[in-house]
């Protein structure tokens, strides 16, 4: 083996292709690139953000937050561009979950999904907001003040989509910021939530699309989320109470329900084992939401 | 001069009749009249010394002619005044005085000052009557009797210079008290001297005093008017509350005066609360209200006052004392939602903990599923609406969300509306997209019972917009906002609402209390009306949630307007069976509501009340049926004052006894109305055939009894023929006619 090595290294061919090849690689990369996220930003997509919504409606709001990390910590590639951690499945999951509530429930929906800011000042409106993939996510003290007066007003956060020891330990962090003194609780099966209008008997474990089967294990893998990972089988929803006994804040760890709404039309066995146990766990925690 | 000329007093004529005691047969009267009046004027018309008259000369000669010889005939046929006359020695005249506590005020109105005859009040200006001329003159055609009226009447020897002044009176009934005791004996008229106050408020019908046939004759005093008076008339106020909760209480104040009046409530002194009212002058009566807390559990000694003007008179008619029960009464209220919203969580979420509000919520999450909330057992809306009108009649408060009418049957529908008509209960109606009109509701029964018509139209009513909200006058005095501190005037610097429901005409007696400034116009919010034995009112919006989170942390008035809100339509409902104690003058009136579940009268139900006075005595008491169904019936007297206990059980059952408290104290109702009553006095002497004095007037009241009244009396004819008044007639029509004929020549 060292010896075809050798006789490679030595061949005039080779010795003329690789630096080109070196080359246009880092010049293509260089091109494509971005220099930062802000120049990502500009990529990004064009995202619809109504001025005007219906406020007798659900209307969605994904919160957009800062990452920490570069490349494949604070932004990935997928599917021909780079997204950023906040935009995870967004917003074709929020489109698929407002038609998909029409059909499931009484629950009436604005079309268009809205990003926000924890800052913006109209967050108020959304008593209800998301975030995903939040493994990475920093916040700012003014942002940190702005979910507390959300939060302490009765507005409520889902977080989704973060796997693995490190990835809650940091969102940890974070929800100690905001809620100082507060515990996260493991949501017990038995809890109103599990059965508002499905019966849930547990919190299922739904990966992406992309990692559905891997392996034949619903886990998705460590090395896709932060290190340490440490355990990923489980997946919890997880809750900071207020002292009434309200939920206010829920985490669904070590499973991706966004995912399920986004790619229910990426296949029919992901769909009938994945989309649908993501369905019902939205109209669950969605009415449970409106009603408490 | 009118008896110089016709020797008898006119009470004489008044009381009497003319007849002619010579006329036989009044046919030979006529016709000799007529023989006479026949010659007269053929001697007129024919005689040879008036030919130098003319035609109508000769007439007005024969016209007076023959009126001298008609009161020449007139007088021969013996005219007399047939009348009736007090015997005197043979009948009894009674003076009642009226000696409560309203006669102690000044006799012209001028509280602490001496008249120049020496008469500081009315009392005095009543004995001074009395014993000047009346007394005197009365004896003399009557026996005279003596009594004292206020709360009831007392026979007395005379009128003591200081008497003990009852703080109540019943002029009324005193004066049925003493011709009730002369029934049977020779009374000819009572003549009472009063300022005309009367604070029985259940008392007897002034119209039964004509059936004794006795006249009473009434003499007034004290001012007509108290300039710059200031009076705290009355105070209404639920009789319970429950813990930590708003009360509103509403007041009435006479005033005769300009400027600013200050109205307070103390519970043992430490004030509540105050506000301040401004005294319009062109309305004597001003009713307001004023809203303080509840506070913990227990009975509140409450005292409402008015610091008035300086103009006042009187202070003691510038308080109204109340009792108030504080306790855990939970209301129940129902809330029907059809669709998942966020209104719902909030309103929810702003209710949740009030230990007044019990709320049992039943939501529609998909088409085929619903959601229970706050219920206490396991059947409750179980199938969604109450199964039967017992079940639904159990809740005091109904909160229709966008829920579609569709829902319901018919028998639904009907009990909806009876909930609210019958029953009682209170029905609030929220915005929606399956609300009111486009929920198809304007065609159920409940439309009749809701304040505003309900639009339609080929769009939607409920509708986007931004709007901001305004207060109306009504709403600023309806007590179903809250009025004071951080309410009502709070809510106008609240979040823009962002929906609207558009509604129709607002119905006669609806009240519109919020408004809605939107880009279109200014649309009712808030509108509400009594119907029936309930209310029902339309929050034209569902976007109120953004009080909540669209406001600084710990801001709570989102919740306050919920709780309050809700606790008011809830407190409105009457329970199938309740007790009210009704204060009237110094008896209390118990009034016990027996109903089933479905609030029909329960006829055969047997009402009982124990009361506990102050000191520790008890007294049981058995409710009657009333006119009424379901209402019995029951009074006593408070022996003391303080606060006494009422206890009543419906048909001996322990679990369904209702306790009240009453509180009983020196009465000022006295000072209430410290002016003269001339209305009622005057109606008194109308109805039972006399007359109403001035205190100035009353010479003439000898004359007016000898002549007029009951008892035993003579038949008397006075001559006429001799009057003077007859005399100078005829003189005058015989020198009138000479002096015609000798001006025309002929004499």
């Amino acid at each position: 083996m060292h010896s075809i090595f050798s006789r490679l290294a030595r061949s005039p061919v080779v010795q003329a292709v690789l630096p080109l090849a070196c080359v246009v690689s880092v010049g293509f990369f260089s091109a494509y690139a971005p220099s930062s996220l802000a120049e990502h930003a500009k990529q990004a997509t064009a995202q619809e953000d109504p001025v005007d919504y219906d406020l007798s409606k659900l209307n969605f709001a994904r919160i957009e937050y800062d990452s920490v990390g570069g490349y494949g910590q604070a932004y990935y590639a997928f599917e021909g561009r780079y997204w950023e951690r906040w935009e995870t499945d967004y917003p074709q999951a929020e489109r698929n979950l407002a038609k998909r509530l029409a059909e499931l429930s009484r629950i009436e929906t604005g079309k268009v999904p809205s990003r926000r800011r924890l800052t913006s000042p109209d967050l108020a409106d959304f008593p209800m907001i998301f975030m995903s993939d939040v493994g990475y996510s920093t916040w700012s003290a003014e942002e940190v003040e702005a979910l507390q007066i959300y939060l302490g007003n009765g507005g409520f956060l889902w977080a989704d989509d973060f796997w693995g020891d490190a990835e809650w330990a940091a969102f940890e962090r974070l929800m100690h910021k905001v809620l100082p003194g507060n515990q996260w609780i493991v949501v017990p099966n038995e809890h109103p939530i599990f059965s508002t209008v499905f019966e849930i008997p547990e919190m299922p474990q739904i990966p992406a699309e992309s990692f559905a089967g891997y392996r034949g294990r619903t886990a998705e893998p460590a090395f896709a989320h932060r290190y340490p990972a440490g355990s990923l089988d489980r997946a919890t929803m997880r809750g900071f109470f207020d002292e009434d006994g309200r939920l206010m804040v829920m985490g669904t760890h070590n499973t991706d329900v966004a995912d399920g709404w986004e790619r229910e039309a990426y296949g029919q066995w992901y769909f009938e084992h994945f989309s649908t146990q993501s369905y019902r766990v939205a109209v669950n925690v969605l009415t449970y939401v409106m009603t408490h | 001069m009118f008896e110089a000329l016709s020797r008898y007093p006119r009470e004489a004529y008044a009381q009497g009749e003319i007849v002619l005691t010579n006329v036989v047969d009044a046919r030979l009267w006529i016709l000799g009249i007529a023989i006479v009046t026949a010659f007269i004027i053929a001697g007129v018309v024919f005689g040879a010394r008036t030919k130098i008259y003319r035609a109508w000369q000769k007439a007005l000669i024969a016209t007076l002619q023959v009126a001298v010889v008609a009161g020449v005939i007139g007088l021969v046929a013996g005219p007399h005044l047939r009348t009736s006359k007090i015997q005197p020695g043979a009948n009894t005249i009674a003076v009642l005085m009226d000696t409560s506590q309203s006669m102690e005020f000044a006799a012209d109105g001028n509280e602490g000052q001496q008249r120049q005859d020496g008469v500081t009040n009315r009392y005095d200006a009543a004995r001074s009557v009395v014993e000047g001329t009346l007394s005197e003159a009365l004896e003399d055609i009557a026996e005279v009797s003596y009594f004292t009226v206020a709360d009831v009447a007392s026979r007395v020897d005379g009128f003591a210079q200081n008497p003990n002044f009852v703080p109540s009176t019943r002029l009324v009934k005193s004066i049925d008290m003493v011709l009730q005791s002369f029934r049977g004996a020779p009374l000819a008229s009572v003549i009472v001297l009063s300022d005309g106050a009367d604070n029985d408020e259940a008392g007897l019908a002034v119209a039964a005093l004509a059936n004794f046939g006795v006249p009473v004759h009434t003499v007034g005093f004290g001012p007509l008017e108290l300039p710059g008076e200031t009076v705290l008339m009355d105070v209404r106020m639920p009789a319970d509350a429950p813990p930590h909760s708003l009360v509103t209480a509403e007041f009435i104040l006479e005033h005769a005066s300009a400027g600013a009046a200050l109205v307070q409530v103390r519970d043992r002194g430490t004030l509540l609360a105050q506000r301040e009212i401004e005294l319009d002058p062109t309305t004597s009566i001003i009713r307001s209200d004023i809203s303080f807390a509840s506070g913990d559990a227990g009975i509140r000694e409450l005292s409402f006052s008015v610091v008035p003007p300086e103009t006042d008179q009187l202070e003691e008619n510038n308080f109204v004392d109340r009792l108030l029960t504080v306790s855990q009464r939970q209301r129940r209220v129902l809330y029907l939602e059809g669709e998942p919203r966020w209104e719902y969580k909030f309103i929810r979420r702003a209710l949740q903990g009030d230990d007044v509000v019990k709320l049992a919520s039943w939501l529609r999450t998909t088409d085929r599923k619903t959601y229970r909330q706050g219920v206490e057992t396991g059947a409750q809306l179980a199938t969604g609406f109450p199964v039967d009108k017992a079940s639904l009649y159990a809740y005091d408060l109904i909160i229709l969300g966008s829920i579609a009418a569709t829902l319901l049957d018919d028998e639904q529908h009907a009990w909806l509306e009876t909930f609210v008509s019958e029953r009682g209960g209170s029905l609030l109606a929220l915005a929606g997209r399956e609300a009111l009109g486009d929920g198809g509701w304007d065609v159920r029964p409940l439309a009749r019972a809701l304040p505003a018509t309900l639009q339609r139209q080929a769009g939607p009513t409920y509708q986007e917009t931004v709007g901001k909200v305004g207060i109306t006058r009504d709403g600023y005095a309806s007590s179903l906002l809250v009025a004071q501190g951080e309410g009502a005037p709070g809510l106008l610097s609240l979040p823009e609402l962002r929906d609207i429901q558009i509604l129709g005409a607002s119905k006669p007696a609806a009240s519109t209390l919020l408004e809605l400034t939107t880009p279109t116009g200014v649309r009712p919010l808030l509108i509400t009306q009594p119907y029936g034995l309930g209310t029902t009112a339309i929050l034209a919006t569902a976007t109120t949630w953004r009080w909540q989170m669209s406001t600084p942390l710990g801001d709570e008035r989102h919740s306050l307007f919920w709780r309050h809100l809700t606790r008011q339509l809830a407190e409105s409902a009457p329970r199938a069976k309740s007790v009210d104690l009704i204060a009237n003058g110094d008896r209390v009136e118990i009034r016990a509501w027996v109903r089933d579940e479905e609030f029909a009268p329960l006829p055969t139900s047997v009402a009982n009340a124990k009361i506990t006075r102050p000191d520790r005595s008890e007294v049981d008491i058995l409710l009657t049926p009333s006119e009424i169904p379901g209402l019995h019936v029951g009074a006593f007297t408070p022996s003391e004052q303080g606060v006494s206990r009422v206890d009543v059980a419906i048909d001996g059952e322990t679990r369904n006894t209702i306790t009240r408290f009453m509180q009983f104290g020196a009465s000022n109702s006295e000072f209430v109305d410290p002016v003269r009553n001339e209305g009622l006095l005057r109606r008194i002497s109308e109805v039972s055939g006399g007359m109403y004095w001035q205190p100035d007037d009353v010479d003439a009241l000898r004359e007016q009894l000898s002549f007029s009244g009951a008892g035993i009396r003579t038949i008397e004819l006075l001559p006429l023929w001799n009057l003077p008044i007859f005399f100078f007639l005829v003189l005058m029509l015989k020198l009138c006619e000479w002096g015609l004929r000798r001006f025309w020549g002929g004499v």
